[in-house]
């Protein structure tokens, strides 16, 4: 380290005193730095003088009493395997060697004695002063940052742990809440008339809305801790979704929306965990019928994914409002709450994609989405036959069934046809 | 434990109007006691009670021979596999993680006590 931000301190290390006498009278010369001085004739004696006062360059003759200037690099040698204290070696020999061997033991640089100037010799040493000064500050940014690291790192670990405490403890009271409308509304504890009935059915609907959202929020902090886990099995993803577009038919008739199933080829059995699959199927179609005009078509297609097929490909299209191009790129990150300023307040916690992306990555598949503002939407997964085992959440595990980037954690979305 | 309490009576609420006469005791030994003095056909087990815990109440059922046979089904909000390896080791009839569906709680208890021989 530089001592303050005077002079910086050089140490001389030669046996020889003439030689000290020298490089003393070259170091003091000239216009630039000034140094201050101290001087050691022996490897053990330079050491002890790095130690109790470590110098900002040590200038050290190649022969010495008890070893050599390699000895004294070797010794100072920092756990980068380079002295954190710069040494320039001045050698007693024209032989290149030497020299060479200095460099790659970690030596700032190599002078020949022979071919000494004062110039070069303050050049040397001010070089060397220099690049240690800006080492050290690299070195201390370097800590410093891995040290705020650590600090984050350890922050976002008691977010997420938290996130699990709320998300628990929110749901004990919420089942109770539910377990009583139920047991009212289910005439355990006397009669109730059916407006009575019709309000505890209000209660229960809220309640199991706020039970998913806890779900939801619990689930994307296990994708992001990767401490979600699937249970995969041979799955028909096309009667899968069938079964899903038959269970939201209801909702789509009710909003005028015309829900369609279309199947292509015959897709491959492919290992999915089905619960996982259906989630991620009503989230989309869900999104899909909010955001559609009545009179719109929601279209569900599954077809076989790659020639020969290796896996099956899940497209939800709708003519809805569509998104704006801007935000296309977000749609998969966590929290964001896009879409039209207009239909504002269709919220939720802008978990729902975020968890789909997850989800469908814990499977080794992929998502993508295309949509233009004004002409609709479509929302796309694929599940691969061949699900890669290691590391559950394994983000590079494409195999190239399409073109685009693929959307791991946190990288750019695939998206096509803008 | 309030809230565990409110479920508690939620959970037997629905029991009696399955017909099933249900006691419920938020105390471990209490609940040992009340098991050996009077049998039941089955006993809804918390892992995490006051007082010993859901596993000591396991061990001493089953060490008595008035209950040794009763059917035992575990709930824990626990998600640790230890717990349930520990659990398991008595043998239950069932054994759900919290949150529960309450409704397939419901149904098992109907399966369990009409594929059982009541005991006692």
């Amino acid at each position: 380290m530089v001592n303050g931000d005077v002079h910086p301190l050089a140490l001389l290390l030669a046996g020889n005193p003439g030689d000290r006498a020298l490089c003393r009278q070259m170091l003091r010369g000239g216009a630039g730095d000034r140094y201050v001085l101290s001087e050691a004739a022996t490897v053990a004696e330079a050491l002890e003088r790095c130690r109790t006062a470590p110098p900002d360059c040590v200038v050290t003759g190649y022969a010495l009493s008890d070893g050599t200037g390699l000895d004294l690099i070797a010794a100072l040698a920092g756990p980068e395997g380079r002295p954190a204290v710069p040494v320039v070696l001045l050698s007693g020999t024209s032989d290149e060697r030497i020299a060479v061997e200095a460099m790659k033991a970690g030596a700032r640089d190599c002078l020949f004695k022979i071919r000494l100037s004062g110039r070069g010799m303050r050049r040397a040493v001010a070089n060397a002063v220099e690049r240690g000064r800006l080492e050290g500050c690299l070195r201390e940014n370097q800590a410093r940052l891995e040290g705020l690291n650590r600090d984050l790192a350890r922050k976002n670990a008691d977010i997420q742990s938290f996130y699990h405490t709320v998300s628990h403890e929110l749901k004990t009271p919420l089942t109770v809440i539910r377990e009583f409308a139920m047991i009212l509304a289910d005439e355990l504890s006397g009669p109730v008339n059916d407006e009575q009935r019709a309000y505890l059915h209000i209660v229960r609907n809220s309640c199991d809305r706020m039970s998913a959202m806890i779900n939801d929020l619990l689930d994307s902090s296990r994708l992001e801790n990767g401490k979600l886990a699937i249970h995969p099995v041979p799955t028909d993803v096309g009667a899968l979704a069938r079964d899903v577009v038959a269970e939201m038919q209801p909702l789509a008739l009710e909003k005028g929306i015309t829900l369609a199933w279309e199947a292509a080829g015959e897709p491959p059995q492919v290992p999915a965990d089905p619960c996982r699959i259906h989630e991620v199927l009503v989230n989309l179609l869900s999104n899909a019928l909010k955001f559609t005009e009545p009179g719109g078509r929601v279209t569900v297609r599954v077809a076989p994914e790659g020639e020969p097929p290796d896996g099956v490909r899940v497209d939800v299209t709708d003519t809805g409002v569509g998104i704006p191009t801007d935000q296309v790129p977000h749609l998969f990150e966590r929290f964001f709450q896009g879409r039209n300023p207009d239909l504002e307040g269709m919220g939720g916690l802008g978990l729902g994609l975020n968890i789909c992306k997850g989800l469908v990555t814990l499977h080794g598949g992929h998502m993508d989405v295309d949509s233009r503002p004004g002409e609709g939407s479509r929302f796309g997964f694929t599940l691969p036959v061949n699900r890669k085992e290691e590391g559950r959440c394994e983000p590079n595990s494409d195999r190239g069934g399409r073109a685009g980037p693929r959307p791991g954690a946190g990288d750019p979305v695939a998206v096509e046809g803008l | 434990m309030e809230d565990e309490q409110d479920l508690a009576l939620a959970l037997a609420i629905r029991l009696r109007s399955r017909g099933y006469e249900t006691v419920v005791t938020h105390d471990a030994l209490m609940g040992v006691n009340m098991a050996v003095r009077n049998p039941p056909d089955l006993v809804l087990l918390d892992v995490a009670m006051p007082a010993g815990g859901g596993l000591l109440v396991a061990e001493r059922l089953r060490a008595n021979a008035r209950t040794a046979a009763v059917p035992i089904i575990f709930i824990t909000a626990s998600k640790k596999p230890e717990t349930k390896d520990r659990a398991m080791a008595f043998s239950p009839a069932a054994f759900f993680e919290k949150p529960f569906d309450s409704a397939l709680l419901l149904t098992t208890i109907d399966a369990v006590l009409g594929t059982e021989a009541p005991v006692g």
